[in-house]
């Protein structure tokens, strides 16, 4: 009886818990994080989804191709540093760019990944009800975005002549998408940029000690004067850039070098900029908010530098050659500004000084530095007023409707500024001072390279450059592979 | 006496019922002795009555306990005592037969001997052995699927940490090899080839409950291991069984006196290594041929002193020690309890300075019978926590074996003022100061075992519930003091890690078992259940920086000063539900079937796709066993037969959550706004990764036919397999266009892959008088290719310094080497006209790259595989002698026909740059010196020489003698002196020679890390195996 009565407990308990299992067990969703089904219920998440947005921007590894397209392929700069640094970009200097070099794979991957977040921004933000919003403006956020997705595609459609063009989230289904035609870029560029400018509040209407790196409508007119200098429509430019010029948001400093001071961050001549901080807690260089550039293009040796940024010597003769040394002590960094600053005991350990010269726009001294070598605290100015009046001046003398006295009144002001006297040329010639001028005033910068494809002279200017070839460069050799053919390479 | 006779004879009856009780039980080892001098059989003739007494014992001279000795023709009959002696009382004319289970019976006829000593041989035919199967055990003789077994003694012989790499070579069909030589480093099993491109490890069931992993097993807590193979045999465990299964049986209880076992072994490590690099001077010496073609670039060679000659392997190296003990407790009494209990710690440095492992551990098996033969109640427990030093591996940059490999030997490892010395040219990390830097530390925490009640009832049923749980935690904790070595090599900030996971998983299963023989030739056993799986994991990592000093009593969180603090958390829940079923079915012992299905649903997919469906079917025809067979009198056959198997199985072993479309907060998506004291870091949310809902289960078919038999009076054993196994539905994250935006694309069930392949196992034993012997072989094939990567483009693998060194493909093997053909040296200048025309930079004396698509240039499209990681035979060889208490046993075991990526080549052949080289490069080409395949010496490597190329692969085949083992047992008497039963000291090689013609360290190359699965076979610097030489004993209480 007692074997039995053992047996029946047992038997009553399985069954009791046999009863218990229901198949909802197996619906387990992922513990500490949102999907996107239920995103985009609060103005707040409106406000993260855009935060995400603007985060590759700051990704080193795209501001990396900023200066290393825009100057090193450029008569301006070398990539130096190590033997191995510099052996790992001999090609793209001369212009036998690999498919497969990474800086190309960054650029492109990076960029998508910027228009890949605008998109989901766009799009999210678009569909939510105006009346969740009361702390943030909806259409503004969206403008923000849409500056974003135009930024980024002008940074592919220049680098890569025709681009897919995707102006929504990607779905599986946009596979097999083949190159859209330039022109359809810039098209989606005007709009996205022109619409942007639209919703988008003027410095002057926000307390910009908090907005500061967020995008206004100045930067979206001067983002827009910048592509339709590329697009050689020079009036629209011309009207765009009046925008910002008469917005009066905006004002030359006084002193050319202080703008690329961490003092002068912001100032009233910055349009956009891309905020980095000594991050207390961040320290991986691709998610951190700190500026690695300052120790890639410190002098090699010099606290921890890589030393890979290095302006050739014709440009300090260039600055030479019209006594321009404002802006010539503000762009390049030598071994005696450097003995005056750095201690003793690390100038003694530079090396591998290939050219002499060293770019002062992304130096820091030493107790300016962050002790956390990727996060040090300089802004990368992405646009400020003296390029917007170069456009000006550009659109100005390029255009079909030419005004060279209007032109010349803006080239004065950045002239004026650095004590130099004003330009008096005119016609082809006048062109041809406005590329030197861009030159010089936007040195280091990342201007140089596609001003001069711009202005038609880099077969004239670069040795080893290829007309008609070497103007963009190749698709990343990993995004040909995986496309099976509808992506093509650039002809070589 | 009427009655005494009555008496008597109940009493012989009762004898013989407990005989055969007796026997039952010393099939699992030994059992009370029941026989006793006095009980006497029924003498029919009168005959010379005589008492014969005399000892049993095994082929190593071990006493058998309970061994049956009986009269031949009459019920009289006794079992051996705890010494293996016996006493009976017959007649001359008598034939004593004496038998046990696993051994041969053995006749004699007494004659006029009073004193009869017999060896019994084991019985090799081991047919009716009984091995565990999922959800059960079954006669080895009745499977009709691909199982493998493995006894504790060939794995506990092996002075190792990790019970997997004890299985490396014990059984055809599995590839063991170990992803690191750091005592406690992961190992990789492959049963069968490679599945998928994901994860292929195996599912490993321990008592019967499906574990995370067996790392906190020892060999000596290890009864049995049986390998899994085919679908039939796995597709009890559905969704689990894809990549084979590996069921652990740990020691348990068994009814018989309690017995005492202490086994400590001790001993030194010493690491392999094969490398043969420049040492100080013949590096200065090249480098000075080099700057001769740098020009301006020339190096600085007075920077360092030629007279410095760092052997960098040397100087992270050491003679490492091992120890391990282990105290074990059994026993029981029948139908009452038993048990096996036993604490265990091993304790090995490695070879590398500061890494080393420890476990301490604890086990307790425990049954106890209720109702006697109807409810019996079990625990199976493993209580252990192991602690783990390391240093910074897998890296292709600052990996510790990786710098000491590349950096220069004119370095010294610290200077004339005791810093450490650097490398004025290159940026490569000073070896021995980055594990002086190091303090990684881990502790692993891991409470597994289960409850389960047997029931017995309406005398055919078994009902089995058990309960079981998996609780793991693991510890972390780093610090980094401040240091600076050089410019590149230095920590300007300390800081303390300190982290854990948790994962606790719990399973619960039930099983109802019918057993029946009908009409005495059908056989049925059948089985279905149902079974629960739930579990949990969470993981903290917090880091805080700036400790005022480094102090180890300052090294913890609170002690940073630094505001500076992150912290990051996940949490992952998994569940799985699961019905199951299978039928065995045997006709008159000559036809077998079993058809088995599980159904799982699985919380990894959508509801759409949770549930799948895994059935198998399986067939065995015992040829012996027919009629005609019995015929052909083919005496020297004792048993053969032929089974074929398929079935459908399935691999879960991905990221859960893979069907939603997940918002990411990392840190990366954060963004800086305002300026001055009003800067702020806004966190951003977004999609990165695509969500696929309809991702289910990869699915493999698998077919299998096998050919078992047992020859010359099963001293010879033979089986042999072919199987055929296919990969459907391969998860692969599809790749996406980089125009999507997004940083992962979906993962689809896109991929296909197969793996075929023969395996065969020999074994031969047998005995001449006192001396035994056994050589067993046993060697697989394996053929693995990618049969379909969907739309998608190869999936490159294998992080190197300079790409990546394998491509899965179709058509190819997964993970297969990939990059240019070469074909040897520009060696004039009609050649060099020839070549420049794809490589315009060559210059004679360079390599020659193959334009393997006949086009007008030298492009990616030119490359090809190169090489294949995955070996085209394993195998292993067992060879024992025993000879009175002496033994002898030798295990060797290797790979052929595969290859081996040596990335390291990229420093130690590369003759334009300042690393140190391998001694092969002096060989270098020179106008004079032609005939060789080393390139000319070059500035800067300008036809690019070092690309992913066949240079890299070298042929990984070895040959290895992994343990040998030398032991003597001192005779029983001996040993019972100092109160012991048995006592057995032994001496044990691991790695003792390897044969192989790979220029790296050693040829045992896995993957760069546990889940690295495409980089099998990529050497960045592997931590070499290490050889073992080690002393211990074994007691028996």
């Amino acid at each position: 009886m007692k074997a039995n009565k053992i047996l029946y407990i047992f038997i009553g308990l399985f069954g009791l818990f046999l009863m218990n299992s229901c198949d909802d067990a197996l619906d387990k969703s992922k513990l500490g994080s949102l999907t996107t089904d239920n995103f985009f219920s609060s103005e707040d998440e409106a406000f993260q989804s855009l935060d995400a947005a603007y985060s590759d921007l700051k990704d080193y590894r795209y501001t990396w191709t900023l200066w290393a397209f825009g100057d090193l392929l450029s008569d301006d700069a070398t990539y130096s540093g190590s033997d191995a640094d510099v052996s790992s970009y001999a090609r793209m200097e001369a212009y036998d760019y690999p498919a497969d070099n990474g800086r190309i794979l960054n650029r492109y991957q990076l960029c998508y990944r910027g228009i890949s977040k605008a998109n989901q921004t766009i799009d999210g933000i678009s569909k939510m009800d105006a009346a969740l919003f009361s702390t943030y403006d909806k259409d503004a956020l969206v403008g923000e975005a849409l500056f974003l997705r135009g930024y980024f595609y002008h940074e592919l459609v220049k680098c890569f002549g025709d681009v897919p063009l995707l102006a929504k989230t990607a779905t599986i289904s946009d596979k097999g998408m083949s190159r859209a035609p330039k022109a359809e870029v810039y098209a989606q560029i005007e709009t996205d940029l022109s619409t942007a400018a639209a919703s988008l509040p003027r410095r002057s209407e926000v307390d910009y000690t908090e907005y500061a790196g967020r995008i206004t409508q100045g930067a979206a007119y001067a983002m827009l004067s910048r592509v339709y200098l590329y697009e050689e429509k020079f009036d629209e430019a011309k009207a765009a850039a009046l925008k910002v010029i008469e917005s009066g948001d905006y004002s030359l400093v006084d002193d050319y070098g202080y703008q690329f001071t961490l003092a002068g961050e912001h100032c009233a001549e910055s349009i956009l900029e891309i905020n980095h901080y000594d991050s207390p807690v961040q320290t991986a260089a691709t998610s951190n908010n700190g500026n690695f550039h300052v120790l890639m293009m410190m002098p090699f040796g010099v606290t921890y530098g890589y030393g890979i940024d290095q302006p050739y010597q014709v440009l300090a003769d260039a600055f030479d050659e019209i006594g321009d040394t404002e802006r010539k002590d503000a762009t390049l960094l030598t071994e005696d500004d450097l003995k005056a600053w750095e201690a003793p005991a690390d100038f003694a350990l530079l090396e591998r000084n290939r050219t002499g010269y060293y770019n002062q726009k992304y130096y820091l001294p030493p107790s300016e530095r962050s002790i956390e070598i990727r996060n040090n605290p300089l802004n990368i100015k992405l646009i400020r007023l003296g390029e917007v009046y170069l456009n000006y001046a550009e659109a100005c003398t390029r255009g079909a409707t030419k005004d060279e006295a209007e032109a010349k009144k803006y080239l004065k002001l950045l002239r004026d500024r650095v004590g130099l006297p004003a330009i008096t040329s005119t016609g082809d010639q006048l062109v041809e001072d406005i590329l030197k001028e861009r030159r010089l005033e936007l040195a280091m910068e990342g201007f140089r390279f596609w001003d001069v494809i711009r202005f038609g002279k880099a077969s004239q200017l670069f040795s080893g450059f290829t007309a008609n070839r070497d103007e963009i460069l190749p698709i990343p050799q990993d995004e040909i592979d995986r496309n099976n053919g509808t992506i093509t390479q650039n002809p070589r | 006496m009427n009655n005494s006779k009555k008496n008597r004879k109940t009493l012989s009856k009762k004898i013989l019922c407990l005989l055969a009780i007796g026997l039952v039980y010393s099939s699992l080892g030994y059992s009370y002795a029941y026989g006793s001098p006095e009980s006497k059989g029924v003498m029919e003739q009168q005959q010379t009555k005589i008492t014969v007494q005399g000892k049993v014992v095994d082929s190593k001279g071990e006493p058998l306990i309970g061994v049956s000795v009986t009269v031949k023709g009459t019920t009289n009959g006794t079992l051996t005592d705890i010494d293996g002696n016996y006493t009976i009382n017959t007649t001359s004319d008598a034939t004593l037969t004496f038998s046990y289970v696993g051994y041969k019976a053995q006749s004699i006829v007494v004659g006029s001997q009073k004193t009869i000593d017999i060896t019994l041989l084991e019985d090799a035919q081991m047919m009716d052995e009984v091995i565990v199967v999922g959800y059960g055990v079954m006669k080895k003789s009745d499977v009709t699927g691909a199982i493998s077994s493995v006894k504790s003694d060939a794995i506990v012989r092996q002075p190792v940490a990790n019970v997997a790499q004890a299985l490396q070579g014990q059984v055809p069909g599995v590839i063991v090899t170990s992803n690191s030589g750091a005592p406690g480093g992961s190992v990789n099993v492959r049963i069968r080839g490679i599945g998928t491109v994901n994860n292929s490890d195996p599912l490993y069931v321990v008592d019967g409950m499906p574990v995370s992993n067996i790392d906190y097993l020892g060999t000596s807590d290890i009864q049995s291991m049986e390998i899994l193979k085919d679908a039939s045999a796995t597709a009890i465990y559905g969704a689990r069984g894809a990549n084979g299964v590996v069921l652990i049986t740990t020691k348990q209880g068994k009814a018989g006196k309690t017995a005492v076992t202490l086994d400590a072994y001790f001993g030194v490590n010493k690491v392999n290594n094969n490398l043969d690099l420049l040492n100080g001077s013949q590096w200065y010496e090249l480098q000075t041929a080099i700057n001769e073609v740098r020009g301006s670039a020339a190096i600085d060679l007075s920077k360092v002193d030629r007279n410095t000659s760092t052997d960098w392997m040397k100087e992270i190296t050491r003679t490492a020690a091992i120890q391990s003990y282990n105290l074990g407790i059994s026993g029981g009494m029948a139908d009452e309890y038993n048990y096996n209990t036993g604490i265990g710690y091993i304790d090995q440095e490695g070879t590398i300075k500061k890494t080393d492992y420890q476990r301490f551990s604890f086990r307790q098996n425990l049954e106890k019978t209720i109702i006697k033969k109807t409810l019996t109640f079990g625990t199976n427990i493993n209580i252990s926590q192991s602690r783990t030093n390391k240093v910074l591996e897998g890296s292709n940059t600052v990996g510790i074996v990786n710098s000491a490999i590349k950096l220069e030997p004119v370095i010294p490892v610290r200077d004339a003022d005791g810093n450490y010395g650097y490398s004025p040219y290159i940026d490569y990390n000073n070896p021995v100061a980055d594990i002086d830097y190091t303090n990684n530390k881990s502790k692993v925490t891991s409470i597994v075992g289960n409850v389960y009640a047997d029931l017995n009832f309406l005398k055919h049923f078994k009902f089995r519930s058990s309960f079981g749980v998996d609780y793991r935690k693991t510890d972390d904790y780093q610090f980094t003091p401040v240091y600076a070595v050089s410019s590149y090599q230095n920590n300007d900030v300390s800081s303390v890690t300190r982290g854990y996971t948790k994962f606790d998983y719990y399973v619960w299963e039930n099983t109802l078992n019918y057993i029946r023989t009908f009409a005495e030739k059908h056989s049925v056993n059948a089985l279905i259940g149902y079974t629960r799986e739930w579990g949990r994991t969470e993981t903290l990592s917090a880091t805080k920086r700036g400790t005022p000093n480094d102090g180890s009593d300052l090294q913890y969180i609170d002690a940073a000063l630094s505001s500076a603090a992150s912290a990051n958390g996940t949490a992952f829940e998994s569940a799985l539900i699961s019905y199951l079923g299978r039928i065995n079915y045997d006709f008159d012992d000559r036809y077998l079937l079993t058809a088995s299905i599980r159904r799982d649903g699985s919380s990894r997919f959508s509801s759409k796709y949770q549930y799948g469906n895994f059935p198998s079917f399986a067939a065995g025809w015992k040829i012996s066993n027919e009629k005609f067979f019995k015929n052909l009198n083919a005496n020297w056959i004792s048993s053969l037969k032929i089974r074929a198997g398929w079935g459908r199985i399935g691999n879960q072993n991905i990221d859960n959550y893979m069907y939603q479309n997940l918002l990411s907060s990392n840190i990366q998506y954060s963004y800086l706004f305002g300026t001055g004291s009003k800067e702020a870091l806004y966190q951003g949310l977004v999609a990165v990764v695509m969500g696929n809902a309809n991702v289910k289960w990869e699915t493999t078919e698998s077919t299998n036919i096998g050919l078992d038999g047992n020859f010359l009076d099963g001293r010879l054993i033979f089986s042999g397999e072919y199987y055929y196994k296919k990969t459907k539905d391969m998860l692969l994250a599809e790749p996406i266009p980089y125009y999507f935006g997004f940083e992962t694309g979906p993962v689809t069930n896109i991929g296909s892959a197969e793996n075929k392949g023969f395996e065969f196992n020999v074994d031969w034993r047998d005995q001449i008088r006192d001396f035994s012997y056994n050589v067993g072989f046993n060697i697989s094939t394996v053929k693995n290719k990618m049969l379909s990567i969907g739309s998608g483009t190869p999936l490159a693998g294998g992080s190197v310094r300079n790409g990546s060194a394998t491509s899965t493909r179709v058509g190819s093997p997964i993970g297969a080497f990939y990059g240019y053909k070469t074909n040897g040296l520009v060696q004039d200048e009609t050649q060099l006209a020839e070549v420049q025309k794809l490589q315009p930079n060559a210059q004679l004396g360079d390599v020659v790259f193959v334009n393997t698509n006949d086009d007008t240039s030298l492009s990616d499209a030119d490359k090809v595989i190169i090489g294949n990681p995955v070996p085209d035979v394993v195998y292993g060889i067992n060879i024992g002698f025993g000879y009175k208490g002496f033994d002898f046993s030798m295990q060797w075991g290797g790979t052929l026909g595969n290859d081996i990526f040596n990335a390291m080549r990229y420093y130690t052949y590369d003759l334009s740059s300042v690393t140190n080289k391998d001694v092969a490069v002096l060989n270098y080409w020179r106008p004079d010196n032609k005939n060789t395949d080393i390139p000319r010496l070059a500035g800067t490597d300008v036809n690019d020489n070092m690309r992913i190329s066949d240079r890299y692969v070298e042929d990984g085949s070895y040959l290895r003698l992994r343990n040998l083992q030398i032991g003597y047992t001192f005779p029983a008497s001996m040993a019972k002196k100092i109160y012991m039963q048995k006592l057995r000291v032994f001496m044990t090689g691991q790695n003792l020679l390897t044969f192989t013609n790979y220029s790296g360290s050693d040829p045992e190359v896995g993957q760069i890390t546990s889940t690295n699965y495409l980089s099998r076979g990529v050497d960045i610097g592997t931590y070499p195996q290490a050889m073992t030489i080690t002393g211990g004993v074994s007691i028996t209480f």
